[in-house]
């Protein structure tokens, strides 16, 4: 890991999209073109609901420096009411996560739709900076006394 | 009139007698003074070994599932069993739980509530006490008199040697009961507030990670937290499989935070903070700095107190489309 602490690091960062708005709103930022940060490697779920807490922790534990979670604007999920519930989960997990020390910026929640390719753009490129302001994952591997 | 021990030998063996239950789920003398164990009564001649008394600690609702539990190599199930089982306030809520959750089918569940003051811990006697060996313990009107190995005799408040649960508890009252025995308890609120969860919750974020590390470091995996807990009845647990491997299988300290932080989280808008968890941890894991946060925040955000209620629905869920959004990050 020296380069986690040297000065060329860089966040990796896992992105869960749903399928049918953020990845598609991923996808329309790319078509058009639009510049943002290299960090986040997506992956494609069916629905923000599909999202387990246990993805997120399992992405942090396997090494992910930041975990962004994106689905459909409330009211538009494709399958009728997967946000919503992920939405509720989703503000426990952030408040707990925050409450044993991982910082708030390190997992982060939007919502974005297929129309909104700037919107992903910019949303990738915050998530980036936030990531790197507060450094990479310190998950410690031995005993803390 | 008649001891709640008493009462309960009676209603027991009664239950048995007139086949209303199978079973009967209770606590007899522990083997160690300051100790009851968990027992199992079939018949009714056996009611006698039951007791009731200030460390009926355990909660027995983790009990239930099993008793429900479907067999699959079975092609035709056995007609479920009739359990009456002996529950103090938390355990009762643990129970609401597993009926809500469809562990346990409510029809066939006997809640006989018992009352609670607090139960007293042994370990907090013992941390009291010393190195000599505690060989009995007297209770009489809130002093408990402890006789040790050396024939030294100490006497205790009993509030001195409540489980630290009990110190916190807010329902010692069962929210639902079908034989009720005894006086409901005189205090429902907590004795004391909650200091260590307050204190922790100031601190910085980097201050909390060190000392989640620092607790979680003390763990060495033999899973007694889960193994106590009602809510842990899953049939393989997500810290056992291998496909995917949530965790790690390894002793690595990141698999044990990954163990810690996907068990507690589990516990999101169901813990009860009943403290099984806490006293089961062999090592003396402070659990509940963290556990607790999800019992406050599921009150906080979603107006949920879990196992009170039969009819409300777990807060994960249902939703309310009027859900806050303030979590959400805004790119600008």
């Amino acid at each position: 890991m020296a380069e986690a602490n040297g000065k060329d690091w860089s966040p990796k960062i896992v992105a869960f999209l749903c399928n049918w708005c953020s990845y598609a709103g991923a996808d329309l930022a790319g078509v058009s073109r639009m510049q943002y940060a290299p960090n986040i490697r997506i992956i494609r779920v069916p629905c923000s609901g599909r999202i387990n807490p246990l993805l997120i922790v399992s992405a942090l534990h396997k090494g992910a420096d930041g975990v962004l979670v994106s689905g459909c604007h409330p009211g538009d999920c494709h399958y009728i009411s997967g946000n919503y519930v992920a939405r509720r989960k989703f503000s426990m997990l952030k408040n707990f996560l925050e409450h044993v020390g991982i910082s708030p910026e390190r997992v982060q929640f939007s919502w974005v739709s297929a129309a909104e390719g700037a919107r992903f753009a910019a949303l990738v490129q915050k998530v980036v900076e936030d990531v790197k302001n507060i450094g990479p994952t310190k998950m410690p591997t031995v005993a803390v006394k | 009139m008649k001891s709640v021990q008493e009462e309960i030998r009676e209603k027991a063996a009664q239950l048995l007698a007139e086949g209303k239950a199978d079973l009967v789920i209770g606590f007899e003398e522990g083997s160690l003074p300051m100790r009851a164990t968990p027992c199992f009564v079939t018949d009714p001649d056996d009611a006698q070994q039951l007791v009731w008394n200030s460390y009926c600690l355990n909660n027995l609702a983790v009990y239930l599932p099993v008793c429900f539990a479907r067999d699959r190599r079975l092609k035709e199930q056995p007609p479920p069993p009739k359990v009456a089982i002996v529950l103090k306030g938390c355990d009762a809520r643990s129970a609401v739980g597993l009926v809500k959750e469809q562990q346990v089918p409510r029809e066939n569940l006997i809640i006989v509530a018992a009352p609670c003051e607090g139960m007293l811990d042994a370990t907090i006697a013992q941390r009291l006490i010393g190195t000599n060996e505690i060989i009995s313990a007297d209770e009489h009107d809130g002093t408990v008199t402890v006789k040790d190995d050396m024939g030294k005799e100490m006497k205790f408040d009993r509030k001195e040697l409540l489980a630290e649960a009990c110190r916190f508890c807010t329902h010692r009252t069962a929210p639902i009961s079908d034989i009720t025995i005894g006086e409901p308890p005189q205090s429902d609120g907590p004795l004391a507030s909650d200091e260590r969860f307050e204190k922790f919750s100031q601190k910085s974020t980097s201050e909390r990670w060190e000392q989640f590390c620092r607790e979680i470091s003390k763990c060495v995996l033999c899973h007694a937290c889960r193994s106590a807990c009602p809510n842990c009845y899953c049939k393989v647990c997500f810290a056992d499989r291998t496909r995917p491997d949530w965790t790690g299988s390894g002793y690595d300290l990141r698999d044990v935070i990954a163990y810690h932080l996907g068990r507690i989280f589990h516990q999101a808008g169901r813990c009860v903070d009943c403290g099984a968890c806490v006293r089961a941890c062999p090592m003396g894991v402070d659990l509940r700095t963290f556990t607790y946060k999800l019992v406050t925040d599921a009150e906080e955000l979603f107006d949920h107190v879990a196992g009170l209620d039969l009819e409300q629905a777990p807060p994960l869920r249902v939703f309310d489309p009027n859900d806050s959004d303030n979590f959400i990050t805004e790119p600008e």
